[in-house]
C-alpha cells in the first residue's frame, strides 16, 4: 500500500541531487555555470568602475589617446560580456530545464507504473499534485529554480566579495552599514514573499477551477450539451466569481508590494544620506578623491542590489529545497513500489492454466465495505466463462484482481497453482488479452493501435481487423491501416465512432493472442448486426483459450460453459443458461426483462 | 508598412482602450515612473561631483543633499503607487480577456467551434498566453518601451542642444573639433551605431524565433497529448499497464521532448546570439560617448560632473532604443497571439446568423421537415447523409434505426443545428431553420446525446441548466429518470456538485447514474422535441428496463426521436425510419417492417434470436462442437 517517504534533505543535498539530474542529460552544465558566474561579475563590476575611471582620468588631465584607449578597452570587455550574458543565460537555462523536463516525463510515466490501486488513493493524488505544482510544472518551480537561484547566489557572492572588499578599504564601516540595511530590507521582502505565497496557495484552487471551466468550455465532448442547454451563462457567472476572488488576492499582494517599495525607498534614502554625507565630508577635508567618490557612489548602489539578490536567492533556495523534497520523496516512494522486489517469477506457462480464487476479498482504499466478499472460484484451463450482474456488482473488480491490477485484501489468486503475486507483473500481463470497458484509442496509426508495439506484424493486423469486423471501415480510410487516429496530434487523424472503437479494442486483444481473453462489455456500442457477427465468431476467437465474457447483455452469455451471476460482490448463482433459467432466480429475472420486448406481440404496456 | 502597423499596434491599442479606458493613460504614467528615478540618480551624482569639485562647505551642501534625497523618496512613493494601480489593472485585463475568450468558446455555433480557423486561433491565443502573456505583456513590453524612448529622446536632445552651445576657451585642435559642427555629427553617429545594430540583429533574431514558435506549436500539441491524455487520466492507465505500452508511449514522449530541445537549441539560442549583439553595441557606444564627453571636458567646455551625468543620460537613451528594438525578438510571436485573440473574439459565426425569433406555441405545433438534405463532414470522402427527405409528424415517436455509421447521429446534429447541411434545407413551419435565431431555435430541443456530458456543477444546476432552478421540478425530473434515490444519498442531496473539479464536497457518479441525470436534464427542459441518442448504453438491464418504463412520462405528448441499437426499444415507436449509408432505406411501423424483407428485419432478428429457446440450444451445440 501507499506509504510515502517524508525525508527532509538539506539545501546543499537537494542542489546536488538536482544538479545530478541535470548532468545526466547533458555534459556542458558545469562549463556553462562557471562561464555564467564570471560574465555576471564582469558586468556588475565593469558598469560600476567605468564612470569612476572617467572621472579619474579627467581629473589627472591624461592625454586624449590614453583616455580613449582606456575607455574603449573597458567598454570592449563590457561589450563582450554584454553579448555573452543573454547567450549564456539561454543555453544554461536550456541545459538545466532539461533536468526538469526529464523529471516531468518520469513523473508522467510513474503514474502508469505504480500499483494500479494507488490511483484510488486521494493522498497519493494530493502528493503528486503538490510535487507537480511546487516542484515540476513550470520554469519557476523548484526543479529549475533551485539551479537558477544557486547560480545567482554564487554570482552575486563573487561580485560582492570584490565590492565589499573595496568599500571596506574606503570606509571600514561601509560594508557593515550596507549589510545591515540589506538585512532589514530583506526582512521586509521576506514578509511580502510569505504573504504572496499564502495568497498563491489560495489561488491554486481558484486557478484549478478556472482551468476546469476553460477546459470544459473548449472541450469537444460536452460542446453539444453546452449549447443545447445554454450552460454558457452559468459558466460565465462561475468564471467571473472565481476571477474576482483571484483578483482580490492578487490586489492584496500588489498593495503589500507597494508598502514594501515605500519602506525600502525610505531605507535607501537614509543609507545614501549617511554614505554620501560622510564621503563628501572626507572629500572636503581633502582625504578622499573625487573619482573615489564616483566609484563609491556607484559601488554602494551595486552592492545594495547585489546583497538583495544574494539574500533573496538564499531565501528562495530554502523554499526551493522544501519544494524539491516533495518531488524527491515522491520519486523514491514511487520507484520503490515500481521495483517490486518480491515479484521475481518470470516463468509463465504458454498454454492456458486453471485460475483459482481462494477466499478472495477486496475493499477499495477508504471504502466502508468489501467490493468482493470471500470469493471462491476456479476457472479451468480453456473454459469459457461468463460473468453477469448489475452495475456495481463487482464484475470489473474481479477482472482487475485477476489481472493483478488490484491485490486482494484477503485470500489469494493462483495461476496454475502459483500465487500470482510472485510473478513479475510485466511478464504476467503477457498471459492476458483484455478488452476493457472504456475504449482507449491512442493518437497513433490504426496498425499501431492494434499491435501496440514498436514493430507491427501487418498481415496479422489485417487478419484481426477482419475478425473484429473492422477491415472494410479501415480500408475506406485515406491511408488504410496507416491512417492516424484521433485529432490530438494529427490534423488528418480519423475519429472512430463508438462501435468502431469497440471493434478496434477487440482487434487489439486478438492480435495479442494470449492464453486468456477477457471481454468486458465488448458489444455495448455495436449495432445489432455487428454484435451478432461478433457472437458468431466468438467460438473461433476463443478456441484453445480461457475466456471470460462480462456483459449485462444476456444474449452473449449463452455460449459460456458456465455463467457466474454476481450480486454485491458475491456469486449467487452459477451454471449453464438453461439451468439458471430453470432455477428462476436473479438471472432468470434479468433474462426475462431483456427478452420480453423481443417476443412477438409484446407491447410497451404489456405488464 | 503603415497598413501592417494599423493591423497590429493600432488595432491592439484600440482593443485595450475599448476594454478599459484607463489602459493607455495608466501605462504612460507607469512608464514615466520607471525611468524617473534612474535619471534623478544621474543628476544627483553629476551635481554632487560638480559642487564638490568647485569647492563648497559642509553646511552649504547638507540641505540641498537632504532635499534631493527627500525628493527622490517622494517620487519613489508616487511611482510605487502608480505601479500598484497598474498591476491591478493588468491582472484584471488578463482575466477579463480570458473570460471573454471562454465565453466566446461557449457561445459560438458548434460549426464555428469545430472549424479549423477557430481552433487554430484558440491554439495561438493559448500558446501566446503561456509563452508571452497577453495584452498586459503588450502594454508592458511593447508600449512602455516606446514611451520610455520618447522620454529619453526628449531629455537627450536637450543635452545635445546644451552641448552645442558650450564652447571651449582653449585654442587647441581638439577644442576646434569640439566646437565644430562635426562634433554633434560624430556623437549622433555613435548613438546611431547600436540603434542600427539592434534593428538588424533584432529583426534577424526575431525571424529565427518565429520559426521556433511555429515549430513549437506541433511539439506542444504532442506534449499536451502525452501529459494530459496518455499519462494523466485513469482512463488509459489500465491499457498502458496490461498491454505493456507504457514504455512505447514513454519512448514517444521522449522523442517529442528531444525534438523540442533540438528546436530550442537550433532557434532560441541562435536567435539570442543575434539579439544580444544590440547590448554589445550599446556597451561599445557608451565607451565612445565617454570619449566624446571627455573631449568636451578636457577642452574646458563642461565640468567633470556633467560628463558623468550626460553619459548617464545617453546610456539611458541608447538602452531605451535597444530595449524597444529588442522586442523584435518576441514581438512578432506576441503579435501573432494578440491578433489571434482579437480575431477569435471578433470571428463571424455564419452558423449563428439567423435572427428570426421562434414563435412561442403552447400547442407545440412545430413542423420540421428535411428537404433533400445531404451532408459531408469536412475532410471526409463520403457523404454522411444523402438526399434525405423526412417530415416529422407532430407528437409522434420516431425511431431511427441503422448500423453504426449509417448517419443517425448526423441527422440529429443537422436537425439541432449543430451542423449545417451541405445541400438541401431543413424547415421549421416552412421556414429554413438557418434563418432562426440559433439560441432560440435550440431551445425547442431537449437531447440526451450518445456522448452526453455532465459538468462539475451541482446536480440541481446540471439538471436545470439555469441560474434559477425550479427545485421541485428538478426533484421530479430525477425521479422520472430513476436516479432520485442515488441523489438523495449524496452528501448535499441535489446541491451536491458532480466531481471535485469545482468543489471539494463534490461526488463522483457512475456512467449509468450520469446518464440518468442527463435524462432528467432533458425532461426538465420541457422542450417540444425530445431526442434520445442511445440513452441507455451505460445502463444495466434493470436500469434500462426502468428507463423504458418511464419513457411515457419522459416523452409525454412531445415529438420524440429515438436512436438505439437495442432493437427491443425501437419497436414501440409509432414510426421507424431505417438508415443505411446515409440514406433512408425503409420507413414504417415495427409490424409493417417485420413483414418485409430488409435491413430492419435483419437487425431485429439478429438480436432477438438470442432470446429464443431453439436458437440457444443450437448455438450451445455449435459451441460445444467448436470447442471439442
Amino acid at each position: 500500500m501507499y506509504e510515502k517517504q517524508t525525508t527532509k534533505h538539506g539545501v546543499l543535498s537537494n542542489i546536488r541531487w538536482q544538479w545530478q539530474q541535470v548532468r545526466r542529460t547533458t555534459h556542458h552544465a558545469t562549463r556553462q555555470l562557471l562561464t555564467g558566474i564570471i560574465i555576471y561579475a564582469v558586468l556588475a563590476l565593469g558598469a560600476t568602475i567605468l564612470p569612476a575611471v572617467v572621472v579619474q582620468v579627467l581629473a589627472q588631465h591624461t592625454d586624449l589617446s590614453k583616455v580613449a584607449l582606456i575607455l574603449i578597452g573597458i567598454s570592449t570587455i563590457i561589450a563582450l560580456a554584454q553579448w555573452g550574458r543573454p547567450v549564456n543565460e539561454i543555453t544554461f537555462q536550456n541545459t538545466y530545464s532539461r533536468g526538469r523536463i526529464a523529471q516531468l516525463i518520469q513523473f508522467g510515466i510513474h503514474l502508469v507504473k505504480v500499483p494500479y490501486v494507488w490511483q484510488a488513493i486521494p493522498e497519493y493524488d494530493q502528493d503528486r499534485y503538490a510535487a507537480a505544482s511546487y516542484g515540476l510544472y513550470g520554469d519557476n518551480q523548484a526543479a529549475q529554480a533551485i539551479i537558477k537561484n544557486g547560480r545567482d547566489l554564487l554570482s552575486s557572492s563573487l561580485t560582492l566579495l570584490v565590492l565589499l572588499g573595496s568599500l571596506a578599504v574606503i570606509k571600514w564601516w561601509l560594508p557593515l552599514l550596507l549589510l545591515a540595511f540589506a538585512l532589514i530590507s530583506d526582512d521586509l521582502q521576506k514578509r511580502t514573499r510569505r504573504f504572496r505565497r499564502e495568497q498563491r496557495d489560495r489561488n491554486t484552487t481558484i486557478i484549478d477551477r478556472t482551468n476546469y471551466l476553460m477546459r470544459a468550455s473548449t472541450a469537444e465532448t460536452g460542446a453539444k450539451d453546452m449549447r443545447l442547454y445554454h450552460f454558457a451563462g452559468q459558466f460565465r457567472t462561475k468564471t467571473d466569481a472565481l476571477f474576482r476572488e483571484h483578483e482580490t488576492n492578487d490586489f492584496r499582494v500588489s498593495f503589500r508590494v507597494f508598502l514594501q517599495d515605500v519602506s525600502i525607498a525610505a531605507l535607501n534614502g537614509l543609507c545614501n544620506f549617511l554614505t554620501y554625507g560622510s564621503l563628501i565630508i572626507d572629500i572636503l577635508r581633502g582625504i578622499f578623491s573625487v573619482s573615489g567618490f564616483t566609484y563609491a557612489f556607484n559601488a554602494v548602489a551595486t552592492t545594495t542590489s547585489q546583497l538583495s539578490t544574494l539574500l533573496q536567492s538564499w531565501n528562495e533556495l530554502n523554499q526551493n529545497s522544501d519544494d524539491l523534497d516533495l518531488v524527491r520523496n515522491l520519486f523514491s516512494t514511487e520507484e520503490a513500489a515500481i521495483a517490486a522486489p518480491h515479484r521475481t517469477n518470470t516463468h509463465l506457462p504458454a498454454a492456458p492454466q486453471p485460475i483459482v480464487f481462494k477466499h478472495v476479498s477486496f475493499r477499495y482504499p477508504g471504502a466502508d465495505h468489501d467490493t468482493i466478499r470471500d470469493l471462491n472460484l476456479t476457472i479451468p484451463a480453456g473454459a469459457k466463462f461468463a460473468l453477469v450482474g448489475a452495475n456495481g456488482a463487482g464484475k470489473t473488480t474481479i477482472t482487475n484482481l485477476m489481472l493483478g491490477l488490484l491485490a486482494p485484501t484477503a485470500g489469494e489468486i493462483l495461476l496454475g497453482g502459483v500465487p500470482i503475486n510472485t510473478y513479475v507483473l510485466r511478464d504476467y500481463w503477457q498471459y492476458f488479452a483484455p478488452v476493457f470497458q472504456e475504449a482507449t484509442v491512442l493518437a497513433a496509426s490504426v496498425a499501431e493501435n492494434v499491435a501496440f508495439h514498436s514493430t507491427v506484424d501487418l498481415p496479422r493486423v489485417q487478419a484481426v481487423l477482419k475478425q473484429a469486423g473492422l477491415s472494410t471501415d479501415v480500408a475506406r480510410m485515406a491511408h488504410g491501416v496507416e491512417t492516424p487516429l484521433t485529432n490530438y496530434i494529427a490534423d488528418d487523424g480519423v475519429q472512430l465512432s463508438g462501435g468502431q472503437q469497440q471493434k478496434l479494442m477487440l482487434a487489439r486483444a486478438l492480435y495479442r493472442d494470449a492464453p486468456v481473453l477477457i471481454l468486458d462489455e465488448p458489444t455495448a456500442a455495436l449495432d445489432a448486426l455487428a454484435e451478432s457477427r461478433i457472437y458468431q465468431a466468438y467460438n473461433q476467437m476463443t478456441a484453445g483459450k480461457t475466456s471470460l465474457f462480462i456483459s449485462h447483455r444476456l444474449a452473449s452469455t449463452q455460449f459460456a460453459d458456465e455463467i457466474l451471476f454476481l450480486e454485491h460482490g458475491h456469486i449467487t448463482e452459477r451454471g449453464q443458461h438453461d439451468e439458471l433459467i430453470a432455477a428462476n432466480r436473479g438471472y432468470a429475472q434479468l433474462f426475462k426483462i431483456q427478452s420480453q420486448y423481443y417476443q412477438e406481440g409484446a407491447t410497451p404496456d404489456a405488464q | 508598412m503603415l497598413n501592417k502597423f494599423k493591423q497590429t499596434y493600432v488595432r491592439y491599442l484600440r482593443f485595450v482602450q475599448q476594454l478599459d479606458a484607463q489602459a493607455i493613460p495608466l501605462t504612460i504614467a507607469n512608464a514615466v515612473g520607471q525611468v524617473l528615478v534612474p535619471y534623478l540618480t544621474f543628476i544627483l551624482l553629476g551635481w554632487l561631483l560638480n559642487t564638490v569639485i568647485a569647492g563648497t562647505t559642509i553646511k552649504a551642501i547638507a540641505l540641498p543633499l537632504v532635499g534631493f534625497l527627500a525628493l527622490i523618496f517622494v517620487l519613489q512613493v508616487g511611482v510605487a503607487a502608480i505601479k500598484d494601480h497598474y498591476n491591478r489593472f493588468t491582472i484584471h485585463l488578463y482575466n477579463r480577456i480570458d473570460a471573454m475568450v471562454a465565453d466566446k468558446e461557449r457561445k459560438v455555433s458548434l460549426q464555428l467551434f469545430n472549424a479549423p480557423t477557430f481552433r487554430k486561433a484558440y491554439a495561438a491565443y493559448n500558446q501566446g498566453r503561456t509563452y508571452f502573456g497577453s495584452f498586459d505583456r503588450f502594454l508592458e513590453g511593447n508600449l512602455t518601451p516606446v514611451i520610455n524612448l520618447a522620454l529619453a529622446l526628449m531629455i537627450s536632445l536637450t543635452v545635445i542642444g546644451r552641448l552645442l552651445f558650450t564652447s571651449s576657451e582653449q585654442p587647441s585642435a581638439l577644442a576646434r573639433f569640439a566646437d565644430s559642427p562635426a562634433y554633434p555629427l560624430v556623437l549622433i553617429a555613435i548613438i546611431g551605431l547600436p540603434v542600427i545594430v539592434s534593428i538588424w540583429s533584432g529583426r534577424k533574431g526575431g525571424r529565427i524565433l518565429q520559426s521556433f514558435f511555429t515549430g513549437n506549436i506541433q511539439i506542444n500539441r504532442e506534449y499536451d497529448y502525452y501529459f494530459n491524455h496518455v499519462f494523466a487520466g485513469t482512463e488509459m492507465s489500465k491499457t498502458l499497464r496490461v498491454y505493456d505500452t507504457d514504455d512505447l508511449m514513454a519512448h514517444r514522449l521522449k522523442a517529442v521532448n528531444a525534438r523540442g530541445f533540438e528546436n530550442v537549441q537550433r532557434s532560441y539560442t541562435k536567435s539570442t546570439a543575434f539579439t544580444a549583439l544590440g547590448g554589445t553595441a550599446i556597451a561599445l557606444a557608451t565607451g565612445g560617448i565617454y570619449v566624446m564627453l571627455a573631449i568636451k571636458s578636457m577642452t574646458g567646455a563642461i565640468a567633470v560632473g556633467d560628463v558623468v551625468m550626460y553619459a548617464g543620460f545617453f546610456t539611458q537613451l541608447i538602452s531605451a532604443v535597444a530595449k524597444l528594438l529588442s522586442i523584435n525578438g518576441w514581438a512578432p510571436s506576441l503579435n501573432q497571439a494578440l491578433t489571434a485573440t482579437i480575431d477569435l473574439l471578433e470571428m463571424p459565426d455564419p452558423g449563428a446568423h439567423g435572427t428570426l425569433p421562434i414563435e412561442k406555441r403552447h400547442d407545440n405545433q412545430y413542423q420540421l421537415e428535411f428537404h433533400d438534405v445531404s451532408f459531408q463532414y469536412p475532410g471526409a470522402k463520403a457523404f454522411a447523409l444523402q438526399h434525405v427527405n423526412l417530415k416529422l409528424a407532430i407528437g409522434q415517436r420516431l425511431a431511427l434505426v441503422g448500423p453504426n455509421g449509417s448517419g443517425k447521429t448526423t441527422l440529429i446534429r443537422l436537425l439541432t443545428r449543430l451542423d449545417q447541411p451541405t445541400s438541401g434545407t431543413i424547415t421549421l413551419n416552412g421556414i429554413d431553420i438557418q434563418k432562426y435565431n440559433l439560441q432560440e431555435y435550440q431551445q425547442i430541443f431537449a437531447a440526451v446525446f450518445q456522448d452526453f456530458k455532465l459538468f462539475a456543477l451541482p446536480v440541481v444546476d446540471n439538471v436545470a441548466a439555469s441560474a434559477h432552478p425550479d427545485r421541485s421540478r428538478v426533484a421530479a425530473a430525477l425521479k422520472i429518470a430513476g436516479v432520485d434515490d442515488r441523489v438523495h444519498r449524496m452528501n448535499q442531496g441535489i446541491d451536491t456538485p458532480i466531481t471535485r473539479e469545482l468543489d471539494t464536497h463534490g461526488e463522483d457518479v457512475s456512467g449509468g447514474e450520469a446518464q440518468k441525470i442527463a435524462i432528467a436534464r432533458a425532461w426538465y427542459k420541457d422542450a417540444p422535441f425530445i431526442i434520445l441518442d442511445e440513452p441507455t448504453a451505460a445502463l444495466d438491464p434493470i436500469s434500462e428496463y426502468e428507463t423504458y418504463q418511464h419513457l411515457d412520462d419522459l416523452i409525454a405528448a412531445k415529438t420524440a426521436i429515438y436512436i438505439s441499437h437495442r432493437m427491443s426499444s425501437t419497436r414501440f415507436a409509432a414510426r421507424i425510419v431505417v438508415l443505411d449509408h446515409g440514406q433512408i432505406v425503409q420507413d414504417g411501423t415495427h409490424t409493417s417492417l417485420m413483414r418485409e424483407a430488409g435491413l430492419y428485419r435483419d437487425l431485429f432478428n439478429a438480436q432477438a434470436q438470442y432470446y429464443t429457446k431453439e436458437r440457444i440450444a443450437k448455438e450451445r451445440k455449435n459451441a460445444d462442437l467448436a470447442y471439442q
